[in-house]
């Protein structure tokens, strides 16, 4: 497939970047990687008038522990962020996500800015212009009702991040640049609840760093997935357990992740907690598997995963 | 021969390196001068009649050079039974109908036209379904056959029926017999290398088409009509097949693309390229066809089986391709997998909306195979015998004739299923790992391995040249599509001939310069060529020992005397006392002429370039080219009974798994894959491995992940993300192979074809190891989690799900 025409221009710093947006009077997208980009465009989602690198902006590119904060740069790879020491020995669960996400060729392509701010995905739309101008233009394109669930007013194509399940369960923050200065939210505040625009973040709002408070934990990810090289999930659940608390994000259902704090880890409790995970997940048909399947591997993934988290805390 | 010295031996591809390192040229790396890119606007509507196509905006696009449609360009019939045209007037009956095309000057240029054609379409009632097209008001998807008188039914007229013995009398007989029916999906082939071609014409109007297929010669037949159709009778075509990408049966048909392209070519003047992107390849090739088995056997009380009936139904899609002859296939395991005295087999093939369907790898058999192993399984269940037992005692043995007419040579059926059983430990662990959810399970094959005739000639030529360095080339009319047949003709030619396998040159993709060959299908290609390269190699060698009974005795001497004036004292063999020698003295091996009597003295040897040269350089010179024609020794089906001995040999092979099943999520993980192929000898070990581990990995697809979805004929998963073929990193378990080599007598070097045979009896395989495993028996493909976890469910609310 071809990619349409664009104006190309290398910002070397966050405020060229932004500056650099605003030129375009917004009608510009980032790039950093380009592995959730370049298929947008092919298929004709993303028909920007410039696209705008980022991976010239070396300050992005750090990686720091200092402060209490483990703090990622948006322009590290799932690579260089999987193989980072401090990673593998605080934060098991984030490596686990990162070495679930996609496949190690596009993990060394990938940054952690655009793995969680990837656009959200829906078997009716990830599709070539044709197939979907066949089909007529469903919520998230602009049209009038969804193509998955016939007079839904709402979108719900599924957020595929992998990473962002463990950096919500470890209460990660984000950095975010926009024209006026820079602010920090909890990633998990930064999910509007709607697939036709996923992420609250005004447009033009760069995702400078993610900050993970420097404490260890233990974590497990249990991915639901076809194939295990490359697919994105179909279903995810990350925990963390510091000291004696589990934070559980549930996610790949639906357009943003789900947080729940487990109040204990008895049975009964964790399959309550399990299967109101699977109550809560807003499967439709909107991906390969059916929605009856994906909604009951959330509990039982929920659970699987905490179990698993208990073994190996002990 | 009994001692091989390059048969049997790896030797690494001559094609590797260049595909390997981005050298060989693909169809999409090919450039012509002055080349223009063609585009098509393909259907929006998967059943509707074209009201009206508006292409004055494309046109007008600065660097569009041509825009066609049916209207404006001579109709082209194409199909199996020419069902089907080029470009589409009138109505298009599936998604992927070509309604117009564009040729500019770029890609990008021909994408933004098709973009501005707009055709106005009257939709009309679809049908997806073979139940739906079956129902007697259903709506006609072809009004009109192609001979223009109208039809009454969606039935494709290519009807398929074999029967022997008495089925119903074998089943009163019987002391067990089961019943079920067995489904399969619609999948794609997956070639990385998408379909393309390049057409132009020379300024005879000959046309010169280089293009991805595995029929360079019956293409090139289609292509000669196509002319004739555009009014160019007489012109010639000439067929070049680029480095291939991957094929697996979509090069069996020629495609409206390349049609189309011709058609572009012919108004413009110019080359015109189509190369399919991979949306297009997934939207606009076809797919294996969808089917639903019926199938009920029985045996006796001593496990024998007594009856076979199977009646498969086809979902052929809007038109016919080679594809409808698939029950052709389907009838050779239904026939003759096993000893079965009684068998019936008959086939529905049914025109739908969904996408037109061709042949993929094992042409219909891996379907086939499905219900009868799985069924076979429930059989030896009822009957409370061990499945692999049951198999020992039905197996087919060498020497036999099937009712089908098949007269099996060599067989290596029971060595074949031992050896599965002796790696997965069968005895140990079959029934043992119901409580941890692991099983084994097995399946078998039956497929032709001495070629097929499906078609009145199912010959190959050579032509065997040999230069006066020693070189030898060797033209074949197959194509080499990534299976290895370069490297095993090379290796045939060299072993036939007496040259060592550096020597040897494979040429091939050209009708204009190689021989004839019906095409690279069927697990044809090394059994057909390199018993033609055997052919050829007989014939050389005769002439190559003809310039040595002239010339032999003079190049030694001079050689000797040669070294007797560099080295004082030398003195060789006496040759006079050698006398008059004649053709039948002598031999050729490792590039040197010597003789058969004294092979081991290095005296009397002369190297082959050096006899070749004598004869070349010289008044009335010479040099050695031969040529042969193989065709082999078997039949054409008899239409009316179905019974022939299609094929000169015939495969066996059984395949085996150990899997986990995960309960909670319905996952099944395999932990260890067996396969033992017959295959009659190997000619390579490194290709023919090669073959078998890629065919499983595609066949392991077929079983558990892949699936081309569609939604009112539209497809759900065009692309690799969504449609799941299984990646390298997906096979983390090991894959045993050992081929059981029979020694074909009528095989190249004792070989039989093996380039289908892997993946046919991997499905069921798989699920008669979860049956295995967890109890229940899954009969539609894939076995996906979902499907496992619905079946325990029913199981353990009480349901029956008895194998």
């Amino acid at each position: 497939m071809i990619l349409p025409g664009f104006e190309y221009r290398k910002a070397t710093s966050v405020a060229d970047a932004i500056a650099l947006y605003n030129d375009f009077e917004g009608k510009a997208r980032y790039l950093a990687g380009g592995t959730d980009l370049m298929p947008l465009l092919k298929y004709r989602l993303a028909a920007p008038a410039a696209i705008i690198d980022l991976k010239g902006i070396e300050e992005l590119k750090a990686i720091a522990a200092i402060d209490g904060w483990l703090t990622i740069g948006a322009n590290v790879t799932l690579f260089e962020l999987k193989n980072h020491p401090v990673v593998k020995e605080y934060f098991p669960l984030l490596y686990q996500s990162l070495d679930a996400t996609s496949c190690e060729t596009l993990q060394m392509r990938a940054t952690i800015g655009g793995n969680l701010l990837q656009d959200t995905r829906c078997i009716e739309y990830n599709k070539s212009l044709e197939w979907r101008a066949a089909r007529g233009f469903c919520l998230k394109m602009g049209g009038k009702c969804c193509n998955v669930v016939p007079h839904s007013r709402v979108c719900l194509s599924n957020y595929c991040s992998d990473n962002a399940l463990s950096l919500v369960a470890l209460s990660a923050e984000a950095d975010l640049a926009e024209a006026g200065g820079e602010k920090t939210a909890g990633l998990e505040k930064i999910y509007t609840g709607s697939g036709s625009k996923p992420f609250v973040v005004e447009p033009g709002t760069l995702l400078t760093r993610i900050r993970i408070p420097l404490e260890k934990s233990k974590g497990v990810y249990e991915k639901l997935r076809v194939r295990n090289s490359i697919d994105y999930p179909l279903a995810a659940v990350a925990v963390a357990m510091k000291k004696s608390v589990a934070r559980v994000c549930v996610g790949g259902v639906g357009p943003a992740p789900l947080v729940y704090e487990l109040a204990g880890t008895d049975e009964g409790t964790l399959r309550d907690a399990a299967n109101s995970a699977s109550t809560d997940a807003r499967a439709v048909p909107n991906a390969i598997l059916s929605p009856a399947y994906r909604k009951k591997m959330v509990g039982v993934l929920f659970r699987r995963a905490v179990q698993k988290v208990l073994r190996e805390g002990a | 021969m009994s001692e091989f010295h390059y048969i049997g031996k790896t030797h690494p591809r001559p094609d590797g390196p260049d595909k390997a390192t981005g050298r060989a040229l693909y169809i999409h790396d090919l450039v012509r001068p002055g080349m223009l890119h063609g585009k098509i606007k393909f259907s929006e509507y998967a059943h509707a009649r074209i009201k009206h196509i508006d292409t004055s905006r494309a046109e007008k696009l600065p660097g569009v050079r041509a825009v066609i449609t049916g209207y404006n360009t001579p109709q082209i019939r194409i199909g199996f039974i020419k069902d089907n045209f080029a470009l589409k007037k009138d109505k298009v009956r599936q998604f992927r109908d070509e309604v117009a095309a564009v040729a500019a000057v770029d890609a990008e240029t021909a994408a933004e036209a098709v973009e501005l054609i707009e055709v106005e379409y009257e939709e009309l009632p679809c049908v997806f379904s073979v139940e739906e097209a079956l129902r007697p008001d259903a709506t006609l998807i072809h009004e009109l056959d192609p001979k223009e008188r109208p039809r009454k039914d969606n039935i494709v007229p290519v009807p398929w029926k074999f029967t022997a013995g008495d089925v119903d009398k074998a089943r009163d007989a019987s002391a067990v017999v089961v019943e079920d029916y067995y489904d399969t999906p619609l999948i794609l082939q997956s070639c990385m290398g998408t379909a393309g071609c390049i057409a132009e014409f020379d300024l005879m109007n000959n046309l010169i088409i280089h293009t991805k297929t595995q029929i360079p010669f019956l293409a090139q037949n289609d292509f000669n009509a196509a002319l004739a159709d555009m009014g160019l009778q007489g012109r010639r075509t000439r067929v070049i097949v680029p480095a291939v990408g991957g094929s697996f049966g979509t090069g069996l048909d020629t495609h409206a693309y390349e049609y189309i392209a011709i058609l572009l070519a012919y108004t413009t003047g110019k080359p015109v390229k189509i190369v399919f992107d991979r949306h297009e390849e997934f939207t606009a090739l076809s797919p294996r066809q969808s089917t639903r088995a019926h199938i009920i056997q029985g045996c006796d009380s001593e496990g024998r089986l007594t009856f076979r009936q199977m009646r498969m139904v086809l979902d052929n899609g809007a038109y016919t391709s080679w594809g409808a002859t698939t029950p052709s296939v389907m009838m050779l395991p239904v026939s003759s997998l096993y000893r079965v005295p009684n068998i019936h087999f008959e086939t529905t093939i049914v025109y739908t909306n969904n996408t037109y369907c061709q042949a993929m790898r094992g042409y219909g058999n891996p379907q086939a195979a499905w219900a009868i192993e799985s069924n076979l399984d429930q059989l030896a269940q009822k009957a409370g015998i061990d499945p692999y037992q049951f198999r020992m005692t039905n197996a087919n043995v060498a020497d036999e004739t099937t009712p089908m007419g098949l007269k099996i040579t060599t067989c290596g059926f029971k060595d074949c299923l031992e050896s599965v059983a002796r790696e997965l430990d069968w005895g140990e662990k079959r029934g043992k790992g119901r409580n941890r959810g692991r099983g084994v399970g097995m399946a078998s094959l039956f497929h032709v391995g001495g070629a097929a005739r499906v078609y009145r000639s199912d010959g190959t030529g050579v032509i065997m040249k040999l230069d006066d360095f020693g070189h030898v080339s060797i033209t074949s009319g197959a194509v080499e599509m990534g299976q290895g047949f370069t490297s095993v003709l090379t290796a045939a030619t060299a072993e036939a001939l007496g040259v060592s396998p550096d020597m040897v040159t494979v040429i091939i993709g050209d009708t204009a310069i190689c021989p004839w060959d019906v095409g690279t299908h069927a697990s044809r290609g090394a059994f057909t060529a390199c018993n033609a390269a055997i052919l050829a190699a007989d014939k050389a060698r005769q002439k190559v020992f003809e310039l040595a009974a002239e010339h032999f005795i003079a190049r030694v001497s001079a050689a000797m005397k040669k070294r007797a004036r560099k080295e004082p004292g030398f003195e060789g063999p006496d040759l006079d006392s050698i006398g008059t020698l004649s053709v039948s003295d002598f031999d050729l091996r490792h590039n040197f002429v010597f003789l058969k009597d004294r092979p081991d003295d290095p005296l009397l040897r002369v190297p082959l370039e050096e006899l070749l040269r004598e004869a070349h350089y010289r008044e009335q010179g010479t040099i050695i080219v031969t040529e042969a024609f193989y065709d082999p020794c078997h039949e054409m089906l008899d239409p009316k009974t179905c019974r022939g001995n299609i094929s000169a040999a015939y495969v066996f092979g059984v395949q085996g798994a150990e899997v986990e099943v995960d309960e909670e999520t319905g996952k099944v993980t395999v932990l260890k894959f067996a396969a033992a192929h017959d295959v009659g000898k190997v000619l390579n070990p490194q290709t023919l491995k090669g073959q078998l581990y890629g065919a499983i990995v595609q066949g392991l697809g077929y079983a558990l992940c892949e699936e081309y979805k569609t939604d009112r004929g539209r497809s759900l998963n065009p692309n690799f993300l969504d449609y799941k073929i299984l990646a390298a990193p997906d096979v983390d378990f090991p894959i045993h192979i050992e081929c059981i080599e029979t020694d074909d007598p009528k095989g190249p070097f004792g070989a039989k074809g093996v380039g289908e045979p892997g993946l046919v009896p991997t499905a069921p395989a798989i699920a008669n190891a979860v049956f295995d495993a967890v109890g229940v028996r899954i009969k539609s493909l894939p076995i996906t989690p979902e499907k496992v976890l619905a079946a325990l469910r029913k199981r353990k609310s009480g349901g029956s799900n008895v194998g």
